[in-house]
């Protein structure tokens, strides 16, 4: 979950004011492009513009979260250094400072997020847009119930009609997510998609839209609803062509409903916008359930070299690298690894469950049990995190806990992984041969178990 | 022949930078400039008078390359049978992404040349860099203004640097141009990192230009002249500059030929810092401290026979043609101390004086003392040798005191005593003092070789200096390997000689005065040598 921020706003009225001085190509080429060559102008004519530095900064991120580079949240922070240099004191800094933050949240630097949050809370601005930051590095950090105080701070009763339906999104998308976390499915996709309502009446800008789009799709997955999920994804593809989350999203919704060569095909294409190491192990899921070995091959490869880029680049995968070493039983000792290199930055539901994985991979029942518990503690509904703790008590042998788990994973999302859905089915069938062979061999029981 | 030394030195400096970024790839490698997934773009285009060309070049960064090596299953070596099939391959269908066109009419670009080099990226990971040279023919249109438009269908959505620059010959006039005239990339081997040179994510250009009649017939009698380097941009500037008005003016104007689009590694290399404040895995496996290590060991072994330590290796045979092999041994131990000690020292010095010192200005004056040193040293046993053993007797002190060792026992009758039969713990002459040992392996080792203080520097730079530190132990210690294996080689050789011919002329007086003279000689020239690159360096700042 990227923190989001409404930094369009103040981009666009800085291009605005900077105005279009060089002869623009015929190119569709996007806004934001275009605002970082607005806003390189207007810093070279007035370099002593603080807000002109933030403003580039602020497109820097917008570039970053469109391309999934993270180059440009180097020169994101290059810019806001620059802009908090000519002026940090004045209340008009925590601008420069909540987007410092968010980069931060970028790179999962969460302490210095919230760290960066505060100050701008600090200079007492008025606006409240800092909090979300707040929040969100909160959020990862696993407190969620601080994260919620904070998101109840995103109104302003006195700010313009515009800038309040700015915040009721900021809000509802954050606090959607948070309402997942504590497993109320319903109420998270009410109010993402109240969220996404505002994001297009406000005519925020593509990516933005098509991001919270993205966001009610995998909402949408993880309740089970791959089709109105793939709805989401290609609506979100339409606002914004070739957006590599919904292309990722969309994929995996048509692999939950079978339809696997078209994932695999989705999958390819978010891979040639973005490589990230989800799509490679996924794709690599769908290949080899398609029966396309020497192809899965490749993207397992794929995967274990990006991997090793991030052991020289110290990138900020570790928790798909972990997933992926512990889902194929590859590297386990390394997944453990990067689990628990990961808690000690994040310790979220998910890094609790991927360490939960790891841990039951590598034979460490108790901690996995201990693990998977912190996972399921604010009582969230995923499937994913569900089939983990069914399968850690089938191990430690709590046969009628780990079925009533996969169950649960099962009704709620019946397709929840391409990989793991078998399995999990698979698990189950084999629990209740199980009990029902200790049934006939003990009839007394048999009432009792019904 | 001194651009020669000092370009195998720089080999071998480069060579160590480059097995220590290896070795430290699991601290902080060195990414791709532009991110480890990017592919950027650059397409120079040159209107001729009759024709247009493209000099396209894709820099793909270590994830697409391995994608592409996968995909094909190639080896990422220029010298890979199938590389060049494959970049014949690319060549067209990279030309299938691009589209040109002059007045609305497709133009069909024709591949003029192809180049590829795979330059080491992040951890000595390839990337590849594909350069091809396009050409159309502008023949049979006839307008008087024309437009050409371009654009580039290749990898659209993925992150990298886009860049299209247009020129013009100067029989062409170029009206607009939707983009600069001049390069800022340097046809993709120098991205600009500062603040105000942001990626550029230009792909699709268009130019309006007229030939000029005279122009034309002169494009027609003289062809281009031939270039024999292939054009690298201009220097950045901070403002473009766009064309604007007649292309005759802009400076970046390149002559158009045949020559193929030059590649070159990327000259900067972006540490991606940010991320190891995040999760420091400051752990290192052992195979790896144990491969550095003897990486260390090996090149420290190769510098010894460099031009840079010859005058050590000199030492070493001298002191094997008149010592033992215990002092064979000491002298190695000397100078891998004090070229341990030497590197610290100015990697101390060069922390705290950086920023009034360049370090590259103190390695001639370090090389000129050394080399003096060693020339005084060197005429002093010439005296010895020529004058027998009066000037040798300023030197005889502390008798006794080691004489077990044999050290500091100073007899200088070199007519007495045949080198050749000093046999450690005999009673026959001892002709190598400890001092003058000391003074061998100091100046031997005290020049810290740049490449040493690379390492030590980017180790400190890495928050890994403990490593730095074993690794530059290390490289001396393999530095003084091999100075060792010299002199016993010598000494064992002398052995056998000094059976044969205990009693030569030759080897008693004759031999010992030109090596001394040679000392001498080579002490002076490594003064001169480091006078001189200290004058270089002078001369270009």
């Amino acid at each position: 979950m990227i923190a989001r921020l409404a930094i369009t706003a103040m981009v666009f009225s800085l291009v605005a004011s900077a105005g279009s001085l060089r002869a623009q190509t015929p190119a569709q080429q996007n806004s934001t492009d275009q605002a970082i060559q607005s806003l390189e102008l207007h810093v070279k004519m007035y370099p002593q513009d603080f807000a002109g530095y933030d403003g580039l900064g602020a497109a820097f991120l917008q570039k970053g979260r469109e391309t999934g580079d993270a180059d440009y949240y180097e020169r994101a922070k290059t810019a806001l250094a620059k802009s908090l240099d000519l002026d940090s004191s004045d209340p008009a800094a925590y601008s420069a400072m909540t987007h410092m933050a968010v980069a931060c949240m970028a790179e999962h630097r969460f302490r210095d997020a919230l760290a960066w949050a505060q100050r701008a809370l600090a200079l007492g601005s008025g606006d409240p847009s800092p909090w979300a930051i707040a929040g969100d590095a909160l959020a990862d950090m696993g407190e969620y119930d601080a994260a919620a105080a904070a998101y109840a701070n995103l109104e302003n009763p006195l700010a313009s009609e515009e800038e309040q339906r700015g915040l009721s999104f900021e809000r509802e998308s954050r606090l959607s997510s948070l309402e997942l976390v504590a497993g109320h499915t319903q109420k998270a996709l009410d109010l993402m998609r109240s969220a996404v309502h505002t994001a297009i009446q406000t005519r925020m800008s593509s990516e933005n839209i098509a991001w919270s789009e993205y966001q009610l799709g995998e909402e949408l997955f993880q309740a089970g609803d791959y089709a109105a999920a793939e709805k989401a994804d290609r609506a979100a593809l339409e606002e914004y062509p070739s957006y590599y989350r919904a292309l990722g999203g969309l994929a995996k919704a048509l692999a939950a409903q079978g339809r696997l060569d078209e994932a695999a095909e989705h999958y390819r294409k978010a891979i040639a916008v973005v490589p990230f190491p989800e799509y490679a192990a996924a794709l690599g899921d769908v290949d080899s359930k398609l029966g396309r070995t020497e192809q899965a091959k490749k993207e397992y490869e794929l995967v274990g070299f990006i991997g090793r880029l991030s052991e020289i680049n110290q990138e900020i995968h570790n928790r798909d690298l972990a997933y992926f070493y512990a889902d194929h039983d590859i590297k386990l000792d390394q997944a453990l690894l990067l689990a628990r290199k990961e808690l000690e930055v994040r310790r979220d539901i998910y890094t609790w469950d991927v360490l939960a994985w790891a841990l039951y991979k590598n034979n460490q029942l108790q901690e996995a049990a201990d693990a998977i518990a912190h996972a399921l503690q604010p009582g969230s509904a995923d499937a994913l995190i569900f089939f983990h703790a069914g399968m850690i008590q089938e191990r430690l042998g709590n046969a009628s806990m780990a079925k009533t788990f996969l169950q649960r994973a099962l009704d709620l999302s019946p397709q929840f992984n391409v990989r793991h859905a078998e399995s999990a089915r698979a698990a189950l069938a084999g629990l209740q041969a199980l009990e029902a062979q200790s049934a006939s061999a003990a009839p007394g029981e048999v009432s009792h178990a019904r | 022949m001194r651009g020669r030394r000092l370009s195998a030195r720089f080999s071998a400096r480069r060579a160590l930078i480059l097995a220590a970024g290896i070795l430290w790839c699991s601290a902080a490698g060195f990414a791709h400039p532009m991110g480890n997934f990017s592919v950027s773009h650059y397409a120079g285009i040159r209107l001729e008078g009759n024709s247009v060309e493209i000099r396209y070049v894709i820099d793909e960064a270590e994830i697409p390359t391995f994608q592409e090596m996968q995909r094909t299953g190639l080896l990422a070596n220029a010298n890979d049978p199938g590389v060049a099939a494959y970049v014949r391959d690319q060549a067209e269908a990279l030309k299938e992404g691009l589209s040109v066109t002059l007045d609305g009419q497709p133009l069909a670009l024709e591949a003029v040349s192809t180049e590829v080099i795979f330059p080491p990226g992040a951890g000595g990971l390839p990337t590849m860099k594909l350069g091809f040279l396009y050409r159309a023919s502008l023949e049979g249109t006839r307008s008087s203004r024309r437009e050409l438009r371009y654009r580039d269908d290749n990898f659209r959505d993925r992150a990298g640097w886009k860049e299209i620059i247009v020129t013009a010959a100067p029989q062409v006039s170029l009206a607009s141009a939707s983009v600069p005239a001049t390069d800022r990339s340097a046809q993709l081997t120098n991205y600009p990192t500062d603040l105000l040179n942001s990626p550029p994510q230009e792909l699709e250009a268009e130019a309006t230009f007229t030939v000029s009649a005279a122009g034309e017939a002169q494009a027609k009698r003289v062809p281009a002249p031939p270039v024999h380097a292939a054009p690298i941009g201009q220097p950045q500037s901070a403002a473009a500059t766009y064309a604007g008005a007649s292309a005759a003016g802009a400076p970046s104007a390149q002559p158009a030929s045949q020559h193929p689009v030059a590649l070159q590694a990327n000259q900067q290399q972006t540490p991606r810092s940010a991320f190891t404040e995040l999760m420091r895995a400051r752990q290192l496996s052992f195979s790896i401290v144990l491969f550095a290590a003897a990486v260390a060991l090996g090149l420290g072994g190769l510098h010894a026979l460099e031009p840079g330590h010859g005058k050590t290796l000199v030492a070493a045979y001298l002191v094997g043609s008149r010592g033992t092999a215990l002092h064979a041994l000491l002298l190695g131990l000397i100078v891998t101390f004090s070229h341990t000690a030497g590197v610290f020292l100015l990697g101390a010095v060069t922390l705290y004086a950086q920023k009034y010192v360049v370090p590259e200005q103190l390695y001639p004056w370090l090389g000129v003392v050394s080399g003096l040193t060693i020339a005084l040293l060197g005429f002093y046993l010439l005296l010895q040798r020529y004058l027998g053993f009066e000037a040798g007797q300023l030197f005889a002190h502390s008798h006794g005191a080691y004489s077990h060792g044999g050290f500091g026992e100073l007899r200088t009758d070199g007519a007495a005593a045949p080198e050749a039969s000093a046999i450690p713990g005999s009673e026959s002459a001892k002709r190598v003092t400890f001092r003058q040992l000391l003074a061998l392996g100091v100046t031997g080792g005290m020049v810290p070789c740049p490449a040493a203080l690379v390492v030590l520097l980017s180790a400190v730079a890495l928050h890994r200096i403990g490593f730095g530190l074993f690794l530059i132990v290390m490289f001396s210690a393999g530095l003084a390997a091999v100075l060792i294996a010299t002199g016993m080689a010598v000494v064992y050789a002398g052995k056998f000689l000094a059976g044969r011919h205990t009693q030569g002329r030759l080897i008693q007086r004759w031999l010992p005065i030109a090596s001394a003279t040679a000392v001498t000689a080579l002490g002076l020239v490594i003064a001169l040598r480091a006078l001189l690159s200290a004058g270089v360096l002078a001369a270009r700042l």
